[in-house]
């Protein structure tokens, strides 16, 4: 059998259809702060600039050879973009939202912002999916 | 370098520094190959190399190993591979204000949870180098601490009890420098196990951490 491209062999195995191996897919992101050295590409950093996001995604494939990748870190873009209260942390743990701090009281105060495409984090999201 | 060739070259990651809080947040790492421990960061930030060998110094100073002439390597000396403090050494050796230095007098520390402090002395019985641990200070029991301290240098020391007051290296060498590296956390294992298990959870995305802190 010839040997696939990354994409075909995580294609046919999801269609349970032939492959030359079994592909190595990751459904999740994989960040950690020795590739955020590699790349220059830090935390929390990384979950704001579409560049420095796609660059630590790519070592997912330089230095570890999945054959499919998550392409995102953590998942607080959205809740950025709506305006919640963020915690960035630092380069070792993941951003998350203050949940102590809630924007929203009721189901009548939820919102979305008229720039909630354009803002940075969000924006992020949709670059980076390009590189 | 790339990964492959850093396992390939260096071993295993024995022990890893998430933020060098001394040089600019760098990662580093202490790899263990045979017994060859090579200190190693992939940032590529100007002067990172002088602060590897930095710390591989510091590890040499405290620690009492070999340094070797090429850069960011130390070699351990035969019955100092000992892993937990090996562990510590490196992990103080990158966070300590590069300035730091033992005490070089008796090996002692104040007990955080009473008003004793602790001394040990160590001494050399029928070729086993025995370490003793005694305390100044008023406690109802010291000796209950006492317990307390000589089973935490049997946790992270990977020593052996004599008895309720004595321990000793598995190898009944003497080793001053693991001991005072040791002793801090010895005193109080209940806290070193919270904070290393702290420690190693921060980071890690699981359903309490995915996006969301309280």
């Amino acid at each position: 059998m010839k040997t696939m491209t990354k994409k075909e062999r995580v294609l046919n195995a999801l269609n349970r259809q032939e492959v030359d191996r079994p592909p190595v897919a990751n459904p999740t992101s994989v960040a950690t702060v020795e590739m955020m050295d590699l790349v220059d590409a830090p935390f929390p950093e990384a979950c704001r600039s579409a560049e420095l996001n796609a660059r630590l995604a790519a070592t997912e494939i330089t230095e570890f050879d999945f054959d499919s990748i998550a392409p995102y870190f953590s998942i607080i873009q959205e809740s950025s973009a709506i305006g919640c209260d963020m915690q960035w942390e630092q380069k070792d743990n993941w951003p998350t939202v203050r949940m102590s701090n809630p924007i929203w009281q009721s189901a009548s105060d939820v919102k979305v912002p008229k720039d909630f495409l354009e803002h940075k984090t969000r924006k992020l999201l949709l670059i980076r999916l390009r590189f | 370098m790339r990964v492959f060739e850093v396992r390939e070259q260096f071993g295993n990651c024995l022990e890893l520094v998430s933020m060098d809080p001394n040089f600019h947040n760098i990662t580093v790492g202490l790899f263990i190959k045979n017994d060859i421990l090579t200190v190693w960061s992939y940032s590529k930030i100007e002067g990172v190399k002088s602060r590897l060998n930095t710390i591989r110094d510091k590890m040499v100073e405290l620690g009492g190993l070999k340094s070797m002439d090429k850069d960011f390597k130390l070699k351990v000396p035969k019955g100092y591979f000992i892993e937990r403090p090996l562990r510590f050494l490196f992990t103080q050796s990158v966070e300590k204000d590069p300035g730091f230095k033992f005490d070089n007098g008796p090996i002692s520390a104040s007990d955080n949870k009473t008003r004793l402090s602790f001394n040990i002395r160590g001494e050399n019985k029928n070729d086993n180098y025995v370490y003793v641990v005694s305390t100044t200070g008023e406690h109802e029991r010291p000796i209950i601490r006492i317990r307390a301290v000589v089973g935490g240098f049997v946790k992270y020391g990977e020593c052996i009890k004599l008895n309720d007051e004595s321990f000793c290296f598995k190898d009944k060498k003497q080793h001053d420098e693991y001991v005072r590296i040791l002793l801090p956390y010895a005193r109080n294992v209940s806290a070193v196990e919270n904070m290393i298990t702290t420690s190693e959870q921060t980071g890690q995305m699981n359903t309490q951490t995915l996006g969301f802190s309280q």
